[in-house]
């Protein structure tokens, strides 16, 4: 018995196959971070396969999308926590 | 070597599946079923991304088609359904409803998998993950030729299109003895036969990897059965365009 549908790692490796001449087009320091994107997607790839959504790129593309956002909340954290060390450094004085 | 499923003649293009199920150029684009039957389509295997393409534009056409009765089995009275009686009387009382809100309780289309060719991502993406054209596309699939009996045995008669993708693929299978898979095939067109007096069908047949005197006879024992063959060549590919870097 053979695979009905591929699955969520080949779909992505032919959708970052479909998109390497776009890749190819760009600046090097943009190919890195479209590398990162698509390994940000690639953390997610059982969920993907779990959701087995229709359109399987929306879900890469979401997946993207939590991994930038999980960057920025950390990040908000640090700066905030930085904001809090400073105020209260400026109490000291 | 086989000579008889090479591409003989005819050009393919998206639109042939939707000439050989003669959908009308009308805005309701129904499906007219008569005459009933169905359409044997032989080419290589590159044509099967169009054939998705062309199911992809059948179920979309046939979705957004109004779902009376009369309109799925173009303009004639519906024959009998599984469950086509308490259909056809709750649709007679809710005339006011809008047709286009009532959905019938058969597919806009079906499509019997033989060899496993059905790339239901490549379908959802053309038609853009929409559900309500997406849950009326329904598919089975078989994995042996014995399967492929089966499930079109299992195959109710309903006034919706039918799309049998590479009907052979199973039936090139060596482990089977020759005169098992021709008496297998007959009993399968026996079943199209059926399915084919309440709908229009196609058919598609891809060559086998390994020639065989066989696959010959029942590519033969097929087109005698079928309503119409097409020969489908490939476009040549497109040059490729001039590359800057």
């Amino acid at each position: 018995m053979g695979r009905t549908l591929p699955t969520a790692t080949i779909v992505l490796q032919q959708e970052e196959a479909a998109f390497a001449r776009f890749r190819r087009a760009l600046r090097r320091s943009d190919q890195l971070a479209l590398d990162e994107l698509f390994t940000s997607a690639r953390q997610h790839l059982a969920a993907a396969q779990y959701a087995s959504h229709a359109l399987p790129f929306e879900v890469f593309l979401l997946s993207m999308l939590l991994e930038e956002h999980k960057e920025v909340m950390r990040l908000r954290e640090r700066v905030e926590a930085l904001l809090k060390s400073l105020e209260t450094g400026d109490a000291r004085r | 070597m086989i000579t008889s499923i090479e591409p003989k003649f005819g050009s393919w293009n998206a639109d042939i599946l939707k000439a050989a199920f003669r959908t009308d150029g009308r805005d309701e684009g129904f499906i007219s079923v008569t005459p009933p039957g169905w359409i044997l389509l032989v080419g290589p295997r590159q044509v099967n991304a169009a054939m998705l393409t062309a199911i992809a534009r059948l179920g979309e056409s046939c979705a957004s088609a109004p779902h009376g009765a009369e309109a799925a089995n173009g303009g004639l009275p519906a024959p009998a359904c599984p469950d086509g009686h308490l259909y056809l009387r709750y649709w007679r009382r809710q005339s006011r409803v809008p047709q286009a809100q009532v959905k019938p309780p058969w597919p806009a289309v079906r499509v019997l998998d033989g060899g496993n060719r059905f790339n239901a991502y490549t379908v959802a993406r053309l038609l853009g993950g929409r559900p309500e054209v997406l849950e009326r596309i329904t598919v089975s699939r078989a994995f042996t030729c014995y399967q492929v009996l089966a499930l079109l045995e299992s195959t109710p008669a309903m006034p919706c299109a039918f799309v049998v993708l590479d009907l052979l693929n199973t039936f090139y299978d060596d482990s089977v003895q020759a005169g098992e898979r021709k008496r297998l095939l007959r009993a399968c067109l026996a079943q199209l036969e059926r399915l084919g007096q309440s709908s229009k069908g196609v058919v598609s047949v891809h060559p086998p990897k390994v020639p065989s005197q066989a696959a010959v006879e029942m590519l033969t024992m097929i087109q005698a059965k079928a309503q119409d063959t097409i020969f489908i060549q490939p476009e040549p590919a497109a040059p490729e365009p001039l590359r800057l870097f």
